[in-house]
């Protein structure tokens, strides 16, 4: 398995000592972990989406953790997120939450729990990896449909029957049928219900 | 006797017609032959005697007289013999006879005893021939006299009587720039004469020839000569006098002159370079006197300098910046004030900068206009000052009365060389010193800070940023202990990674030791250094109040104070002002939620104490009795220590803190301080 591929713990600190005694951690686990001084850091040495867990502190100069994590979620919702705050305030907890945090831990945190939270974290984190590649994957092959079968697709998905659909797109069914069948090839699936769950996951 | 007696009687002889038989013709030729020999014998001498009288230079005198005498007898002998043809008178005869006897002798004795003298006497031929070499040398003579005079370096010059020029020698010539062929009666007049001073003209009755034609002898006379159409003078040390004939008549008079113009140049030349000596050694102890004077004004210092040493009415002074651009260029007004301006380096200074940087040095004695001075002027001289990496200088003095000389650029550049760097070193010492002051300023300005920071931070505040640092070296030992932890469960045997981690450990442990250190050394620094000082509390209190002002009006709570004036206490006011500083917070905090909140700070003085009193208008104390513990807080940030510090603080200063309800609500915080009396003090002291 490539470097791009594996699993990989991402640490976000901006003290070089807690940033390396969490990778010493993590590797002591076994897992491998990657360390960014700033969120900034991250952001310019990640550019491709990689799989794995994120431990983020949020206290940093520059960009706040809770910054890096709001821009994370929308263009990587597959990485989960452990949130590590110095201030022990509540509202940073509750914000980190609603974001869609993982975990939150104070410093200093007992890294046994931490330890914990990482392996689920990178179980977790490796589920929605296979969710986006397969996503990704529908993706492309949804970009190969023709106009029509695109619209073929998209009422079949809605739960339309062939008449129905060569009703609606004022086609004969024995059309449609040819159609149903080019996407089902495309999309390699063998049922309506597979498709429809193929698409509607992409939501 | 009777001969003496019988002298004139004739009758012992019968006259001559009738002794013997005589033609009347042959006695007559006897008689007037005889006459006229006695005639002739008589005037002969008379003749004799007028030239004897007349020539001085007749050899032998004596000679003629006995000549003289000689002849005389004899005529007067022929006389007689022709009175003897009538009367005869023989005994006269005689002694005429006889006379002539004795003279003749004389005579001969005479002319035998100067013949030798005679016989040297020269013929006239031989007279001739002596007169004609005499005649030859003494030309001769004057051929050489006229070569010696004409070939004389002086001037010489004989006028006659009237005052006409008779002679004049060539080197008289030259000197009035006439041919050596001009007629005598030519003598120019062009020249005129002053005295040696050079600056007034000399009456003629003054000059040297005509005080030695009125007899009198002039040495030493200095005369110059201006001549149109040459700005040159002529120097003359003229002698003059008199000439006198031989019977001590005056004939003229005769003038020598000696040209010292070249000496007198020279003479001017020397007191000129005297005179720099003396404006050198002038400027030396100028200069002395510089470096003794204090720093401040050196530059002007140095520009007036140099101006005074080349007379110049202005001048500018500047240095060359690093960047390259000009500063600090000082300049001084025909009206002797000075001016600092980098404004008025107008176009002519920089072009005259710029003939500086090319040759390093520079005079300009055409007429120019200082942009400055409103006057057209004339001349500038200017030198610059080099330092070993460069220009970084100049001077440059302008508007003097006469052309510069060379001679004052070097004395200019000897300033500058002696100024120059001194000026450039103190200007950088300046340039430091400014750095350094801004250094200074810069850390006042830290610790000011720091001190507010001290101040106006409660403990609340800086424990949590004391929690936050300590935060992270807990984080990374708690890290490496689980770190440490599982590499012991995967790899048993090799201990190497664990020790490792285990210094990783101890390192974290030292660094929150001074993270301690350093929270306690900000929060603290007055326990370093205790300093009490005599504080009028009322003003502490007005200070403190001032400081959290902001805060007040934020949280809109009221501030009343109510203090007795001129109550002193000798604390440290810093840590006073903290105790205060956490009171009235602790209050502002506590009337939060409370309607119309206020606070009132109460300062009296009794029984030898000051009594500050904090009250507020909040939900009071849960447990008065509880509040100086520690970690007993009702704030969700606090840690419960502000208040113990307090404690010990104000116990430190040697006062008490308490803490109780006001009867109407709110909570009531009073310390005491003992009183400080300057009465006490006046007397101890």
């Amino acid at each position: 398995m490539n470097r791009e591929r594996e699993l990989t713990v991402f640490i976000v600190d901006d003290d070089e000592f807690v940033r390396d005694s969490l990778a010493d951690l993590v590797q002591s686990m076994g897992r491998r972990a990657e360390c960014f001084g700033s969120a900034e850091h991250f952001l310019i040495s990640v550019e491709t989406p990689r799989p794995g867990v994120m431990v983020l502190d949020v206290r940093m100069p520059g960009m706040s953790g809770l910054e890096l994590q709001r821009r994370l979620r929308e263009v990587a919702s597959f990485l989960p997120i452990i949130i590590v705050t110095g201030h022990g305030s509540v509202p940073v907890s509750v914000e980190a939450m609603r974001a869609g945090a993982l975990d939150v831990f104070e410093k200093p945190y007992d890294p046994v729990l931490i330890q914990d939270s990482i392996r689920v974290g990178l179980a977790e984190g490796e589920k929605l990896w296979d969710k986006f590649e397969t996503a990704t994957e529908v993706k492309r092959r949804l970009l190969t449909l023709s106009a029509r079968e695109t619209e073929v697709c998209d009422l079949l998905v809605q739960g339309l029957h062939t008449k129905e659909v060569a009703l609606q797109l004022s086609i004969s069914p024995s059309t449609v049928e040819k159609h149903r069948l080019k996407v089902f090839d495309k999309l390699d699936v063998h049922s309506v219900a597979r498709l429809i769950r193929l698409v509607a996951g992409l939501d | 006797m009777d001969f003496i007696t019988k002298l004139f009687d004739t009758s012992d002889f019968p006259d001559r017609w009738h002794c013997g038989t005589w033609t009347s013709l042959h006695g007559w030729i006897h008689v007037i032959s005889d006459t006229l020999t006695w005639a002739a014998y008589t005037a002969i001498p008379i003749v004799l005697g007028v030239l004897i009288m007349r020539r001085k230079d007749l050899f032998f005198p004596r000679i003629f007289w006995l000549f003289s005498a000689f002849i005389l007898v004899c005529g007067t002998v022929h006389l007689v013999e022709a009175i003897i043809f009538w009367f005869p008178i023989y005994r006269i005869s005689a002694i005429f006879k006889m006379c002539t006897a004795v003279v003749s002798c004389a005579t001969v004795v005479a002319l035998i005893r100067v013949m030798p003298s005679a016989l040297e006497l020269p013929g006239l031929a031989g007279i001739n021939e002596e007169l004609r070499k005499e005649v030859t040398a003494r030309e001769g003579a004057e051929q050489r006299l006229k070569l010696v005079l004409d070939n004389m370096s002086e001037v010489v010059i004989f006028a006659n009587t009237e005052g006409r020029f008779e002679f004049w020698n060539d080197a008289a010539k030259d000197l009035c720039g006439v041919p050596k062929d001009i007629p005598i009666e030519d003598w120019p007049i062009h020249y005129q004469t002053y005295d040696a001073q050079n600056q007034s003209l000399v009456p003629e009755k003054e000059l040297p020839l005509v005080r030695a034609l009125g007899g009198e002898s002039v040495h030493s006379s200095e005369l110059v000569l201006r001549f149109p159409d040459t700005p040159d003078v002529v120097h003359l040390m003229c002698r003059a006098d008199p000439v006198r004939g031989k019977d001590d008549e005056l004939v003229g008079a005769v003038l020598t002159a000696t040209d010292i113009t070249s000496q007198r140049e020279a003479e001017r030349q020397q007191e000129l370079h005297h005179q720099q000596i003396e404006r050198v050694t002038e400027l030396a102890s100028a200069v002395a006197a510089l470096l003794d004077s204090p720093t401040t004004g050196f530059k002007d210092r140095l520009l007036r300098l140099a101006m005074e040493i080349t007379g110049s009415r202005s001048g500018c002074i500047g240095l060359l910046q690093t960047d390259g651009t000009s500063k600090a260029s000082t300049l001084r007004l025909a009206d002797g004030s000075f001016q600092h301006a980098d404004q008025l380096l107008s176009a002519e200074v920089g072009t005259a900068i710029e003939k500086l940087f090319d040759s390093g040095r520079y005079i300009d004695n055409q007429p120019h206009e200082l942009p400055y001075a409103n006057t057209p002027v004339a001349r500038s001289l200017g030198v610059q000052v080099v330092r070993s990496d460069g220009v970084a200088g100049w001077i440059i003095v302008e508007d003097c009365d006469s052309a510069y000389p060379e001679s004052e650029l070097d004395l200019l550049e000897r300033i500058a060389m002696i100024g120059g760097p001194i000026l450039l070193t103190r200007e950088k010492l300046k340039i430091e010193a400014g750095q350094r002051e801004l250094a200074e300023q810069k850390l006042r300005q830290r610790q000011h800070e720091m001190e507010h920071l001290a101040r106006t931070s409660t403990l609340g505040e800086l424990t949590t940023t004391l929690a936050h640092e300590l935060n992270q070296p807990m984080t990374t030992i708690a890290n490496l202990a689980v770190a440490c932890s599982n590499g012991l469960e995967r790899n048993v045997g090799d201990l190497q990674p664990v020790r490792l981690t285990l210094n990783r450990i101890k390192d974290q442990a030292l660094r929150s030791g001074r993270i301690l250190k350093t929270i306690h050394e900000l929060i603290q620094p007055a326990d370093q250094i205790e300093v009490r000082q005599i504080v009028e509390v009322g003003q502490l209190i007005e200070d403190v109040i001032e400081l959290v002002r902001p805060d007040l009006e934020q949280a809109q709570v009221t501030v009343r104070t109510q203090h007795t004036q001129d109550v002193y206490a000798q604390i440290n006011p810093t840590r006073i002002q903290q105790v205060l500083l956490n009171l009235i917070k602790n209050a502002v905090h506590a009337t939060e939620h409370s309607p119309n909140a206020a606070v009132t700070i109460c300062c009296t003085a009794a029984n030898g104490y000051v009594e500050v009193q904090v009250r507020d208008n909040g939900a009071g104390l849960a447990a008065p009795e509880k509040v100086f513990d520690s970690f007993y807080t009702t704030k969700s940030s606090g840690i419960g220590i502000g208040l113990k510090i307090c404690r010990s603080i104000v116990e430190a200063c040697g006062g008490r803190i308490t803490a109780e309800n006001d009867q109407k609500g709110g909570a009531v915080l009073t310390f005491t301080l003992p009183e400080y009396s300057l009465s006490d003090a006046g007397a101890a002291s």
